[in-house]
């Protein structure tokens, strides 16, 4: 037994067979693993459509200001003229943004409409 | 350019379009604002959305135009964390806002109940493919607001299927505008109740929530339309009014309100993580902006 497991060929097909071995402990693990990360980005995007699409549903019991596609609108936005001008009559007010401290421009244009109105 | 005006939805709609198209612009917006009037109103018991405040508890299947308008307040509850929130009729009818405004007693008796508080939209379920509303028992919306930004939305998508391509639409204010004025690079607008600045807009809206103009008394109490979901009762954030630019005025509209509610030191936060911009004006004459809105308008007095 003993000379039979001294020799070298024999040890050689030991070797060889645990390395075997380990390839497919090796591949059946990948597969898993791979297997597991696909589920969890399936259940990712299956989470994220039921988002989209309901935000109603999931209303219950969500209390954080979190970003929403409310605010999302697709890729439109708003912008400012660069002509913005100032009308500075407001009673005792003051900024605590960091206004110009002296921003000449142009007077601008009557305004067509009023935000606030009745 | 030229305008045009009329009363809809409880508040002046202003349309201001190219000369040769604005009469057609407005009679277009007209139609839209009455047809939307009829399905969103609180004050009409005939429309659809008191119908559905009637149905509370039970499955409602609602025309495409209630469903959106829900499916938008009830979006912006969720963005907003709730300080935004449509289910707060019941608290608005109990300080005394229970018909339209113009029909309003100014000096109301004053009355002892107890505020519900909001949340209540977190119970209500919408379920899209059958255009089916749940709405909880209890529970009545107010899409007032943010059905105007919506209509004001909706009108400029269809001037621009109908041909003009540059308009401002304002429905009390709220307003958006699409294209620019022939020889101009932006809209100007007045900003807030005492119109004390003005922008120039290139694209997108605003929207502006004040305690000013609806405001009555209730007894020996000061009461306003624009309530914090948190109490019930109408929000003492320390600011008089609130301005918000975003791309649509849905956007803009739901969004006044809720960094109203939050108030100078708090409303950064959302405005800056939504990519709003936003003027605060306190109850003390302290002006704040928030996000990108134009430094050069703000000038101490």
């Amino acid at each position: 037994m003993s000379a039979q497991r001294n020799d070298p060929a024999v040890r050689r097909r030991h070797l060889q067979l645990r390395i075997s071995t380990l390839k497919r402990r090796v591949g059946l693990a990948s597969v898993v693993g791979f297997g597991a990360l696909l589920g969890l980005v399936a259940e990712h995007a299956v989470g994220a459509h039921r988002n989209a699409t309901s935000p109603a549903a999931r209303g219950g019991g969500q209390t954080s200001a979190a970003p929403s596609r409310f605010f999302d609108a697709g890729g439109a936005t708003y912008s400012f003229g660069d002509d913005t001008a100032q009308l500075p009559t407001l009673g005792g007010g003051q900024s605590q943004s960091s206004p110009q401290s002296s921003p000449q421009s142009s007077p601008p244009p009557p305004p067509v409409a009023q935000t606030s109105a009745s | 350019m030229a305008r045009r005006q009329f009363r809809a939805m409880g508040t002046d709609v202003l349309v201001v379009a190219p000369l040769a198209r604005v009469d057609v612009a407005a009679d277009t917006v007209h139609a839209l604002f009455v047809a939307w009037e009829r399905i969103l109103s609180r004050f009409r018991p005939d429309s659809e959305l008191a119908r559905l405040n009637e149905s509370a508890g039970v499955p409602f299947v609602a025309s495409p135009i209630l469903f959106d308008a829900v499916a938008a307040a009830m979006s912006a509850a969720v963005a907003t964390g709730g300080l935004f929130d449509p289910t707060l009729l019941r608290d608005l009818e109990r300080v005394g806002y229970d018909r339209s405004f113009k029909d309003l007693e100014k000096a109301q008796s004053e009355t002892q109940t107890t505020p519900i508080g909001g949340g209540m939209w977190r119970r209500l379920e919408l379920r899209r493919e059958s255009r089916t509303i749940l709405l909880p028992r209890g529970a009545a919306l107010d899409l007032g607001g943010i059905a105007k930004g919506m209509a004001v939305d909706a009108s400029l998508d269809l001037l621009r299927t109908i041909g003009v391509g540059a308009a401002l639409v304002s429905a009390g204010g709220d307003l958006a505008v699409r294209g620019l004025p022939p020889g101009a690079s932006s809209w100007p607008v007045a900003v807030g109740e005492d119109a004390e600045l003005t922008v120039t807009l290139v694209r997108g809206a605003l929207a502006t929530s004040s305690r000013l103009r609806r405001a009555w008394r209730q007894g020996t109490l000061e009461r306003h339309h624009i309530l914090d979901p948190r109490t019930g009762e109408p929000s003492r954030s320390g600011l008089r009014e609130a301005t918000v630019a975003a791309a649509t005025c849905a956007q803009a509209e739901a969004a006044s309100k809720a960094v109203f509610v939050l108030g100078l030191q708090l409303a950064g936060e959302l405005v800056t993580r939504n990519g709003l911009a936003a003027r605060l004006v306190a109850d003390d004459g302290r002006v704040a902006t928030f996000g990108p809105w134009p430094q050069r308008t703000e000038v101490a007095a």
